[in-house]
């Protein structure tokens, strides 16, 4: 089954304000296109991998990268602490993850 | 104490509340800024050549022509991680350097800009480790990484570009 891109990124935007709470209005304007094109990059990765372009340890880096990219992204806004930072990432990854899963990729 | 006294106290408290609070606000650093554009600048011009060092030998590789294996070892080499040390040396150097001139004086934004260049540093560590381990990377490795390093940059630049605008940064 092929992964939804687009209910991801929607899935994930609500993981994050549900996590960030008020803050979210705060940084909405900045963080949601930045939430975006790291779903972007994760949909390209996704799609390299499957084309046998990376291999099973790259593409293991890359996904460790995206998560520690979009804490650091996030860590950026004042409004948002460290804390909450890495658990807004944490709850956009589960996302990530759990889609992946459902799709049957491997290494979700 | 007189009501009149307890106004001005508070309103004096207040000022200095005031004045330390401005004193705690990020301001724009033009050196920050412009080392930052460097850095990135410097990630994407390495990752970019491996990227296109290893199209090239994907290509050489499907070559019947004899004459090509010397253009490929070649290639191999310039792609390998041994060649490549000196590129990482100079990358981990500037965001440490980028590091101690965005953090030298603390703000509010201080702890959250440590947060930040922190997995910057983990995620060129990352690659760098990758390239080690696997000697050549694949090229949509080297682009994918690319574009994450470049959000990272992207998100420090919005920092930088807001303050400069004289806006609180978010």
């Amino acid at each position: 089954m092929p992964v939804d891109w687009g209910q991801v990124g929607t899935d994930v935007e609500s993981a994050v304000m549900k996590v960030l709470g008020s803050s979210w209005q705060t940084v909405a304007t900045g963080a949601r296109p930045q939430l975006q094109a790291m779903i972007s990059i994760g949909q390209h990765i996704e799609t390299s991998y499957a084309a046998h372009k990376l291999t099973e340890a790259e593409y293991k880096s890359l996904r460790a990268m995206q998560k520690r990219a979009l804490e650091g992204i996030l860590s950026t806004y004042e409004a948002i602490g460290i804390v909450v930072a890495e658990q807004a990432a944490d709850a956009a990854w589960n996302v990530v993850s759990a889609a992946l899963l459902k799709a049957g990729v491997a290494f979700a | 104490m007189p009501k009149k006294l307890v106004l001005i106290s508070s309103t004096a408290a207040l000022a200095a509340m005031i004045l330390l609070l401005a004193a705690c606000a990020p301001t724009y650093d033009s050196i920050a800024d412009q080392m930052l554009v460097d850095t990135q600048k410097q990630a994407d011009t390495g990752l970019i050549r491996l990227e296109i060092l290893k199209t090239r030998i994907d290509d050489l590789e499907k070559s019947p022509n004899a004459s090509d294996r010397k253009d490929l070892a070649e290639a191999e080499k310039q792609a390998s991680y041994a060649s490549n040390i000196d590129f990482y040396d100079k990358l981990q150097s500037s965001i440490t350097t980028l590091d101690t001139r965005m953090t030298a004086m603390p703000d509010l934004s201080t702890p959250s800009l440590e947060s930040a260049l922190g997995q910057l540093r983990k995620n060129v560590d990352e690659v760098r480790g990758m390239h080690q381990k696997e000697n050549i990377l694949s090229a949509d490795y080297a682009q994918e990484s690319m574009n994450l390093l470049d959000q990272q940059f992207k998100a420090l630049t919005v920092y930088e570009l807001t303050i400069k605008s004289g806006s609180k940064p978010q």
